[in-house]
């Protein structure tokens, strides 16, 4: 469930924070939308969502220019976009909407492992970059996706399981 | 074998890769209207709007002089509608509450709203200034949401979005009529209600039953 306030921030402190975020991530936010969405007017919805999404939640981005609420803020344009494909795709089912990558960075680090979580599909990607790279608990993760902790729990699981899995193949594969 | 270190090493390198990803020669421009939306939300026009809102107000209690304001409300019911209804759509999967009048029908009262009855465990962790958002949390990380909207602000309020799969049932809670939308996969439920006394719009959301929403509402007292 997602409710979506369309109303002006109230508190001036808030807003400040709001307006370095829209100075500070805007051009980001819009680079990593247009890597899923083509057309543009897509890439604006989704950016506005995003925004929208982050203004309910300006108190959790305590210092909106560290590497947590930056990665928090382009995962959340992300999300926003994948949300627009989904809605653009009803046929699709649960499971498949699952499954729909994220962006890709241009250039892939040599780690086999952050290869590996990269290839994740966007839904499971988020939860693990969230948990593993920033150390966010479960808990914390279903407040600032709006899910719930149980099926925050459930993508963790099985974002581990797929990683295992992988992991288990590539490192065969070089030792064979 | 995979640890959890080995884990936390490749996703520190994952995000280092997707926070670096826009090039240099890349180019944002978005349109007119992105803009203005996003002024709007930034709070930067709000002197505007709230000018030609109150040339909007002024020019209906003008006319309100002129004819005896009770007796324009009189003369149309259509009028009277107009200046308290809230109305509701859907669209795009999103079920919609937009004021669209001005409310100059109302006294447009500065109350502030509150529940008065919460389940057990509940405390106030957020409150908005002029108390119009609300959250309560529990031990255990449960949260009650709790919003007024009011009709002045020309506000919509969207419900749903992708993948929300709902049930809507009608309900009415002391003459107030609304819509309790459920989760159908177990999320959060969301109460909605209109208040014609005040032109305000309340609403919970909650990881909570049908009746206890409903019991929540019922004990909304205004404060004056």
């Amino acid at each position: 469930m997602l409710l979506l306030f369309l109303q002006e921030i109230e508190d001036p402190a808030d807003r400040e924070k709001f307006q370095r975020i829209y100075e500070r991530y805007r051009r980001e936010m819009f680079y990593v939308a247009s890597r899923l969405l083509a057309d543009p007017r897509d890439v604006e919805d989704a950016v506005q969502e995003a925004f929208f999404a982050l203004s309910r939640n300006l108190r959790k981005l305590r210092n909106p220019e560290d590497r947590s609420s930056r990665a928090y803020i382009l995962l959340t344009a992300e999300r926003k976009a994948i949300d627009i494909l989904r809605r653009q795709r009803p046929e699709l089912l649960t499971a498949d909407i699952e499954e729909l990558a994220g962006y890709q960075p241009d250039v892939l680090p040599d780690d086999t492992m952050a290869r590996l979580i990269l290839a994740l599909p966007q839904a499971l990607r988020t939860v693990a970059v969230l948990r593993y790279a920033l150390g966010y608990k479960p808990r914390e993760i279903a407040r600032r996706l709006e899910l719930t902790p149980a099926e925050v729990s459930r993508r963790l699981y099985r974002a581990k399981q797929i990683l295992t899995q992988k992991w288990k193949e590539e490192t065969e594969d070089a030792d064979g | 074998m995979l640890t959890d270190e080995r884990l936390r090493h490749g996703a520190d390198l994952a995000l280092n890769a997707l926070l670096g990803v826009v090039p240099a020669d890349y180019v944002c421009a978005p349109s007119p209207a992105f803009v203005q939306d996003m002024d709007r939300l930034r709070g930067q026009v709000r002197r505007r709007m709230v000018l030609q809102r109150a040339g909007r107000t002024a020019a209906v209690l003008l006319l309100a002089v002129l004819l005896g304001f009770s007796a324009l409300l009189a003369f149309n019911q259509d009028v009277r509608a107009a200046f308290s209804r809230w109305t509701r759509g859907f669209t795009d999967g999103w079920f919609t509450y937009t004021h669209i009048e001005e409310s100059a029908s109302h006294s447009l009262t500065a109350w502030i709203y509150a529940p008065a009855w919460l389940p057990d465990g509940y405390v106030e962790t957020t409150t908005s200034r002029g108390g119009a958002y609300r959250v309560f949390t529990n031990e255990a990380g449960d949260w009650i949401a709790f919003q007024v909207i009011r009709s002045s602000e020309s506000a919509t309020v969207a419900i749903g979005g992708d993948g929300y799969n709902v049930k809507t049932e009608d309900v009415t809670v002391r003459r107030m009529d609304g819509q309790f939308y459920l989760d159908l996969d177990g999320g959060t439920n969301d109460l909605v209600l209109e208040d014609p006394a005040d032109g305000v719009l309340f609403l919970l959301s909650a990881a909570l039953p049908k009746e206890t929403l409903l019991r929540i509402a019922e004990s909304i007292v205004a404060i004056p």
